[in-house]
This record gives structure tokens, C-alpha cells and sequence, in this order.
């Protein structure tokens, strides 16, 4: 003890050893206060945390709740692991809604989901919905597929912009997180979770992921992934990439009961490429009033109306 | 890299870890860490410009060993010369030659010729009108004799280089600067608690007042023709504060850096806002750059010993000078001479030294004379500032006609609420704290609960109210 002391004692009294403790001592309740202010004013995104299920989709773990910016916009992860409705009445038929953020709808609160107002004006089916940021056009039917192992569906309504379809394909970008279509060795890449230490520490310490987001280090990390061009240009080799997909998974993947559901301005090369393979489509026309937030291109409270509205004549 | 990035963040407290362990365990490499540091701090802004500083440094490392050998006073003369014709030579190649070339340009034109000359796309190098007078400064004062010259080449480039100061000052004098880097340093708990304090105030100033003000005043002087004449005084009135705040604030880390690797920087401003008149301003803005036009122009020109037709022009070519290392710009000529017709009255009457002090010896508040003398040097100020910011001199006197209209009496259309709390916020503890070099030097007296209380709150605001990163003003420079 006495040894203990002097030497505690020597490290005390070195003004450095004294300058850097005082200096750890201010960071690390400050650090505290950090927290305490973003979790307070909710400076952060709430964002659900991720896993790799064994067939190497990726959802979110389950029982996960939490606010998209302020407490109107609630979110929670259902049993699947999916934001969404998961409400099932086993005396009526089941159709799934699938799709990325658009269907995950984080930005609008739950009575603007897909799943609701198709249910308002459809009482007689389930709607169960499988939205994820991010999903692929591959992955939209590894989750169709889930589906169908856990309860009879009579339709799966995909919906799918161009950058899904572009991200399914590994050779235009490799996104190791997402399950991807590699044209050359004509096989479906099964996703990783990218990051998944400094991620578990992200999402439990809302201070650093305050930090992360504010003060970019690794700027083109960080952004990969994001879509920041709503008009996407895809070039005759893309197109070839796009057919292969297409042609695979009409041919390993399921196709009989899937509507896709093309969001407004769906490039028509594509369309065409989807009727190729003789897919179910439907191509959501874009209104005369805009669909999406003024600085945000997902679809606001009206759009997904306007979108559920069209999705209906599938019904009818 | 910025003071104000992520990367600076980490890039200071690895340099003063390895900094003060070399002092313990190998003193004799400090400066070489130093130098190191610095030059891959100013090798990441550009390291093609490296070969300027380090030739600067070498031509003026040897020019002061020269001098020091040398007897003969035309070879005596010849060296400074080389020096100083290096120096401004590199300033004038970098800084000034497209504006002179535009303007011979010009005047060709105007008598009726055109001349067939190409701008060349020349990138100003940075911090290079602060390195350069910085060298030049020593180079005056070993051939003045003040100080011997230096012989050691580590030393002498760390003090060329030291990256607090090195892109945008404060501009040191070698008989302050240069005896630290031959001193043994011991680390001073003191000194590195007050210089952290120092860069969070700094830091403070630049991201949350200063760079909050850029947003409305760019938006106002880019839309000058439309706005109203209340909305362009705010504009006026908030640049007044953001290049204070900016600079000042750089100014405070750049101290403060210093002070943590125990170098003691001379202050660079002393809350100039607070002047009673245009001399008291000029004692109090950008300390080590008017000191420096003062001690190697004004005063070798006469100052103010000779006639007064002498002293006027002494004065008005002082200001018309500092106007112009401010840019390769008539506005910023302008400025300059603005100030300059502002001062030569008070030095004729011989009021120049009135108000030193005296802002001082007052307490809370100050007399009602004397506050309405703050704001109009306030107001006189933050006019002349706008020749300073606008693009040309058509575009100030753009301005200038859209604040004097009737619309100067119409609400203003951009009125930021919350920017005018955090300046009356700052401006209160600034006026509190004027009697220190920095408001927050004396606050150890507080209990600690206040003080950490006080710095977290700053912090807060830091992270709450830092706008979309702003560089550096004076970088320009």
C-alpha cells in the first residue's frame, strides 16, 4: 500500500502525468454530459441495430425501438426484423410489402405506411411489410422467400427502384453488406456486416455516433452507399448486368406470385428488361404534385397515398 | 489542416506527447520533432510549397550568418538587400502578379492600346505573407545589430516554421522568438492548462460566432442589389464580427498551441472593438502586423519626428501598405487609405496615445462619452470593413448606396436571432474579461464546478452551433 501510494504519489506530482489525468478526467465527463445532452435532445438518429440471419440476409435484431429524429416518429423493429406491420389474422390471406427505406419510412409516422393504407382499403388481407435502407433487388426475394417459410402468402409486392436493381449487381459496385448477384461467376454473394464492433459501439454510445456523423474522418467511407444522384445513368454494360440478374433470378428465384413494383421514373430499359422475364410489373406514374420531401427523395405522407392508391388496381 | 478539424484534433496532442517525452528522454531532438510536425502541418495544406519556406529559411539562415561576419556596410546593405528583394520577391510573384499585370493591362486599354498578356493561374502558397515577414524581420534586426544571428539551422527553421504560427500568424520578432527554441523546456501544468483554455475560446470564437456570421454575411453581400439598407448594415455589422471573431479566434489557438509545447506567442489582438478611436483600434487589431509595419517602415521613414507633411505621408504610406498585403485588390487599397485619412487627424493632434489604458481603469460599465466614442469607432470600423469584404470596388460602393436609401429605416429582412444572442453572449464576457489577455485567463479563481461548468457549456454550444466549415479569413493572406 505504502509502495502503491508513493508511486500514485510520484505519478500525481509529475505535472504531465498530472496535466494528462486532469485532461482525461474533463474528457471523460464530458463524454458523460455528452451523452446525457445527445440522448436528451435526441441529436442523433435513433438507427436499429443489424445481423446476418444464416441465410446471409440482413435484417434488424428484433425488439428494437426507437425515434427517427423526434418522438412523432416512432420506430420498432417487429418479430421478422423488419420495421413495419407484422399483424397477421390466419383467417385471411397474407400479402407482403418489400422493399428498402421507402417501405421502412422512418421519415413518416406509422399511419403512412404501405401496409396501413393498403389496409384501409383492403380489410380482408394481411399486409406484412419487409422494408430495410439499403435492399437489394436480390435481396427483396431472399426476403420473399423467408416469407413464404414462415406463413402462406398469396403476393409478394416488391418494390424497386434503379439503384436497388444496380446494387444487386456485384460487378458495378461491390456492397459487401448487402446480398449481391456476381454476373461473372453467376452466383448470389451473401452479405457481411460490415464494421460490426465499432457499429455494437455506435449504437449504444449515441455521444461517438454524434461525433462519427458530425466529424467525418472517412468521408468516402462514411458516403458509400448513400445515394446522392436521384437520376441514375446506366451505360449499355450496366444494362448486360441488369439482363443477367433479371434472367437469374427468374430462373433460381421465385416469380409466379411476385408483383414488382417500380418506383416513378423507373429507367425503361429496365421496365423492359422486367417484361423480358415475364414479371408481373406495375409502374407507379409520378403525379402532378411531388411524391418526395423537398431535401429528402423518399416519399412523404402523400406520396406513399398516391403510390398505395396505384399499388390497389393490382387488387382490383 | 484546419484548427477546427478532426484532424488537428489529433494531430496536436500527438505532437505534444512526443514533443514533451522528448524532452525527457532525448531534449536534444525537440526541435527536430518540432520541425517535423510543422512541416507536415503545412506539407498537408500543399507540399509542393515547402520548397518555398525551407528556401526562405535557408537564404535568411545564411544572410544572417553573413551579416553577422561581415564589416563592410555596402556588403552589409547588399545582403539585406538579397533578403528583402527574395522575400517581397516571393510575395510578389504569388500574391501581386496577375494584379499587376490586370492593371497594366488596364491602363494600356485606357490609352487605347490593348496588350496581348495571359493571367497565370498562380496558387497562393499559405501563411506565405506571414512566413515571409516573419524571416524578413530577423534579417532587419541582425543587420540593425538587435540580435546576433542564429547558428543553429534546427532552431532557426523551427522558428520559421513553428506550425501554431506558422499560415496565419501571430507574425513574431526573433529577439522574442527565437531565444525559446535554445532554452531547456519544462513542461508547465500552469501554462498547458491555460493555453487548452486558450484554444477552447479560440475555437469557440472561430466555429460558433464567426463562422454563423459568414453564412448571413455572404448571403448579404452576394444579394446587395435586392436587400434592404437595415438588412445590409446587419451584413456589415455581422461581418465586422466574423472577421474579428475568426481571426482573433485563430489568433487564440495559435497562442494556445504554443503555449502547450511551453512557447509564450505574443498577443495579436486586445479586444479592438472596445477602442475610443482609430489610433486605439490600430493598438489593439492585429497587434504583430501593425508593430511590424511600425517598427520597419513607419519608424526608419521618420514616424512622426519629422514635418508633418513627413508625418502624413509616413501614415497613409503605412496604411496604404498594410491595405495592400491584405490582397492584390484596390479595395483592399482603399481600406487601407481610408484608415489612413482616419488617423492623420488624431496624430496631428497629437491624441494618438489618449486612450491608452484608459478602457482599462474603468470598471463594469463606462461613461456615457466614452461608450458612444466605442460605438462610433465601432460603426466607423465596421463601414471601413466594408471595402475589405466586397469583391471590388464597384460592389462596395453597391453597397454602400443600398444602405444609404430609405430602406435603412424598414426592418430587416435577415435578422438571425439566435447569432444576435451568441454575439451580445460573447461580447459580455469579452467585456468582463478585457482586463486579460483572453477573457477566460483569471477564470481559475471560479470554484471548479463553475469553470468546467462554464467550459462544457462552451463546448456544448460548440457542437450545437458549429455552421458548415468556414476556413480561416486571413488564409487568404
Amino acid at each position: 500500500m505504502l509502495l502503491l501510494s508513493k508511486v500514485l504519489y510520484t505519478f500525481s506530482s509529475n505535472p504531465i502525468v498530472k496535466f494528462i489525468l486532469r485532461s482525461a478526467i474533463f474528457i471523460f465527463f464530458g463524454i458523460i454530459l455528452g451523452e446525457c445532452t445527445v440522448r436528451y435532445f435526441k441529436l442523433v438518429i435513433d438507427v436499429p441495430q443489424r445481423e446476418i440471419d444464416d441465410e446471409g440476409v440482413q435484417k434488424y435484431k428484433i425488439r428494437q425501438s426507437g425515434y427517427w429524429r423526434d418522438k412523432n416518429l416512432r420506430w420498432e423493429v417487429n418479430k421478422y426484423g423488419y420495421v413495419g406491420c407484422s399483424d397477421r389474422d390466419t383467417c385471411k390471406e397474407t400479402i407482403t410489402i418489400i422493399g428498402d427505406s421507402y417501405i421502412e419510412n422512418f421519415m413518416n409516422n406509422d399511419s403512412c405506411r404501405q401496409c396501413r393504407i393498403l389496409k384501409k382499403i383492403n380489410p380482408n388481407y394481411n399486409f406484412i411489410e419487409g422494408g430495410r435502407a439499403g435492399v437489394s433487388f436480390i435481396e427483396t426475394f431472399l426476403i420473399a422467400k423467408q416469407f413464404e417459410n414462415l406463413f402462406k402468402v398469396k403476393d409478394h409486392l416488391v418494390y424497386i427502384s434503379s439503384h436497388d436493381i444496380v446494387e444487386s449487381i456485384a460487378e458495378i459496385n461491390r456492397y459487401e453488406d448487402r446480398a449481391q448477384f456476381s454476373v461473372g461467376q453467376q452466383v448470389l454473394l451473401k452479405a457481411k456486416l460490415k464494421s460490426p464492433g465499432l457499429k455494437k459501439v455506435l449504437y449504444n454510445f449515441k455521444f461517438l455516433y454524434y461525433l462519427y456523423i458530425r466529424f467525418p474522418l472517412f468521408v468516402a467511407e462514411q458516403n458509400k452507399g448513400v445515394n446522392t444522384d436521384t437520376e441514375l445513368k446506366l451505360t449499355e454494360q450496366d444494362l448486360t448486368y441488369i439482363d443477367e440478374l433479371f434472367k437469374f433470378s427468374s430462373e433460381h428465384l421465385m416469380k409466379q406470385n411476385v408483383y414488382i413494383v417500380f418506383h416513378p421514373e423507373i429507367d425503361s430499359n429496365i421496365v423492359n428488361i422486367a417484361k423480358k422475364y415475364n414479371y408481373t410489373i406495375l409502374e407507379i406514374k409520378q403525379g402532378s404534385e411531388k411524391y418526395s420531401f423537398e431535401n429528402d427523395v423518399h416519399w412523404t405522407c402523400y406520396g406513399h397515398q398516391e403510390v398505395a392508391k396505384q399499388v390497389n388496381t393490382i387488387f382490383n | 489542416m484546419l484548427f477546427n478539424s478532426i484532424e488537428f484534433a489529433i494531430f496536436l496532442p500527438i505532437v505534444f506527447i512526443v514533443y514533451w517525452l522528448s524532452t525527457y528522454w532525448a531534449p536534444k531532438f525537440k526541435n527536430i520533432i518540432l520541425l517535423i510536425s510543422s512541416y507536415y502541418f503545412y506539407g498537408v495544406w500543399d507540399s509542393r510549397f515547402l520548397i518555398l519556406i525551407i528556401a526562405s529559411t535557408l537564404l535568411d539562415y545564411f544572410i544572417g550568418l553573413s551579416l553577422e561576419k561581415t564589416f563592410k556596410p555596402s556588403k552589409r546593405k547588399l545582403l539585406l538587400g538579397i533578403s528583402i528583394v527574395f522575400n517581397l520577391g516571393l510575395l510578389g510573384v504569388f500574391k501581386y502578379f496577375n494584379f499587376f499585370l490586370d492593371n497594366i493591362s488596364t491602363a494600356f486599354r485606357f490609352f487605347g492600346n490593348e496588350l496581348d498578356i495571359t493571367s497565370i493561374h498562380i496558387v497562393l502558397p499559405v501563411g506565405i505573407s506571414f512566413y515571409t515577414f516573419q524571416t524578413l524581420s530577423y534579417s532587419i534586426d541582425v543587420y540593425n545589430k538587435k540580435i546576433e544571428s542564429e547558428k543553429n539551422i534546427i532552431s532557426f527553421a523551427t522558428f520559421v516554421a513553428f506550425f501554431p504560427q506558422l499560415v496565419a500568424g501571430p507574425i513574431e520578432r526573433a529577439s522574442h522568438f527565437l531565444p525559446q527554441f535554445r532554452t531547456e523546456k519544462k513542461f508547465s501544468y500552469v501554462e498547458s492548462k491555460d493555453g487548452l483554455r486558450q484554444i477552447l475560446w479560440g475555437l469557440f470564437k472561430k466555429v460558433v460566432i464567426a463562422d454563423n456570421c459568414a453564412l448571413f454575411v455572404n448571403e448579404i453581400f452576394a444579394n446587395n442589389e435586392i436587400l434592404s439598407g437595415s438588412t445590409l448594415v446587419v451584413g456589415a455589422l455581422l461581418f465586422s464580427f466574423q472577421i474579428y471573431y475568426d481571426f482573433s479566434g485563430y489568433s487564440d489557438i495559435a497562442i494556445g498551441s504554443a503555449r502547450l509545447l511551453g512557447f509564450d506567442l505574443r498577443p495579436n489582438f486586445n479586444y479592438p472593438y472596445f477602442s475610443k478611436d482609430i489610433s486605439e483600434f490600430w493598438r489593439r487589431w492585429h497587434i504583430s502586423l501593425s508593430t511590424w509595419f511600425r517598427d520597419y517602415v513607419y519608424i526608419p521613414l521618420g514616424g512622426s519626428r519629422v514635418s508633418k507633411i513627413k508625418s502624413i505621408r509616413n501614415v497613409l504610406i503605412i496604411f496604404l501598405v498594410s491595405g495592400f498585403w491584405h490582397g492584390a485588390n484596390w479595395t483592399f487599397l482603399i481600406w487601407g487609405l481610408i484608415h489612413g485619412l482616419l488617423f492623420i487627424p488624431i496624430l496631428l493632434n497629437r491624441k494618438s496615445m489618449v486612450n491608452i489604458e484608459n478602457i482599462k481603469n474603468q470598471k463594469w460599465f463606462v461613461a456615457f462619452k466614452d461608450a458612444l466614442r466605442i460605438l462610433f469607432t465601432f460603426i466607423t470600423v465596421s463601414l471601413c470593413w466594408i471595402f475589405f469584404r466586397a469583391e471590388s470596388i464597384s460592389h462596395a460602393m453597391s453597397y454602400f448606396s443600398g444602405i444609404f436609401d430609405v430602406s435603412l429605416f424598414t426592418t430587416p429582412s435577415i435578422f438571425p436571432i439566435y447569432l444576435i444572442f451568441l454575439l451580445i453572449f460573447t461580447l459580455t464576457v469579452e467585456w468582463l474579461g478585457r482586463l486579460n489577455l483572453y477573457p477566460l485567463e483569471k477564470s481559475d479563481n471560479l470554484p471548479i464546478v463553475f469553470r468546467w461548468g462554464f467550459y462544457y457549456f462552451l463546448i456544448i454550444l460548440l457542437f450545437n452551433y458549429a455552421a458548415a466549415e468556414q476556413s480561416f479569413i486571413y488564409f487568404q493572406f
